[in-house]
């Protein structure tokens, strides 16, 4: 059976956990990902292995994009609101993208959460479209 | 004999004319009676032939208006027949054709349906497709007029709800 990208980030994850990061580690896991060809889901082992470490401390990781520049009162009201609904502490990081008009997207782990005015009106052109 | 002379009767004179009578006889007999007869049997013969050959004459005549009434008979059978079979075809191939008619003008109509159909689809398409750019042109020139902060606050709120549904 083919072992998943989350498989290997969970060991990654626990790998990390008990021992520092070390150019050899790196290696041997890259080595070990190259056996099965799976090098290429590098980047995403790495993230979700981070994303595993940061929930077993209590905390998730949301990339928020933003359509207007947003204030330290904004990023902690929203702090609030994703605490409030995830009971997790979020570790913010913000973007500014003007195209979204409105609203704002947020990734968190491999989703991507559109609550973006550009984002609606996308979807309100699909339905007529459909 | 002797009153016989005495009445004048000449006995040589009758036996002579006896004779000459025989030989008139016999002359008229052979050059007169017997081709007169011969003759008469030759005209019996061709009247008897003639009434038979008549008669045949008839009995074909008859022969032959009954083969000719029989055959006008079987031609006008024939020809009944042969009429009837031509209705018949007529009739069946009228059919055909009404049903083949038929079947030309329902798929005709049901092509002219189907092509209304799909050129009425096309247009509400078309039209839903204009409706929908205007609208939501419209929707973006009041949104971006429009938007306010308390907006930003109710789609933030919607995401991070919406993070609990994913994670």
């Amino acid at each position: 059976m083919k072992t998943t990208p989350r498989n290997y980030a969970k060991a990654l994850a626990a790998l990390l956990k008990t021992q520092p990061v070390t150019a050899e580690l790196v290696q041997n896991f890259v080595k070990i990902l190259r056996k099965s060809h799976q090098e290429k889901m590098l980047n995403r082992i790495v993230n979700i292995a981070e994303q595993i470490l940061i929930e077993e401390n209590g905390e998730i990781k949301v990339d928020v994009i933003s359509a207007s520049e947003m204030t330290e009162k904004n990023i902690a009201d929203l702090g609030k609101m994703i605490e409030s609904a995830t009971n997790l502490k979020p570790l913010i990081s913000y973007k500014v993208d003007k195209g979204l008009k409105g609203g704002v997207k947020l990734r968190v782990k491999d989703y991507m959460i559109d609550a973006s005015v550009s984002g609606k009106i996308e979807m309100m052109k699909r339905s007529f479209e459909s | 004999m002797e009153l016989i002379e005495k009445l004048g009767i000449d006995w040589k004179l009758i036996i002579a004319q006896i004779i000459n009578f025989g030989i008139v006889l016999f002359l008229l007999y052979k050059f007169a009676y017997k081709p007169v007869l011969s003759a008469l049997d030759k005209r019996k013969n061709m009247i008897e032939k003639g009434v038979n050959d008549a008669k045949k004459s008839e009995e074909l005549l008859a022969e032959i208006e009954n083969m000719k009434e029989r055959a006008l008979n079987s031609v006008k059978e024939k020809t009944a027949e042969m009429m009837a079979e031509a209705a018949k075809e007529a009739s069946s191939m009228k059919q055909e054709m009404l049903a083949e008619a038929h079947n030309e003008a329902k798929k005709a109509i049901d092509k002219a349906k189907t092509e209304m159909e799909a050129q009425k689809q096309s247009m509400l398409k078309e039209a839903k497709s204009d409706i929908g750019r205007m609208i939501v042109a419209a929707t973006t020139k009041i949104l971006e007029r429009e938007f306010s902060e308390s907006d930003q606050k109710r789609l933030m709120e919607d995401a991070a709800k919406e993070i609990a549904n994913v994670i």
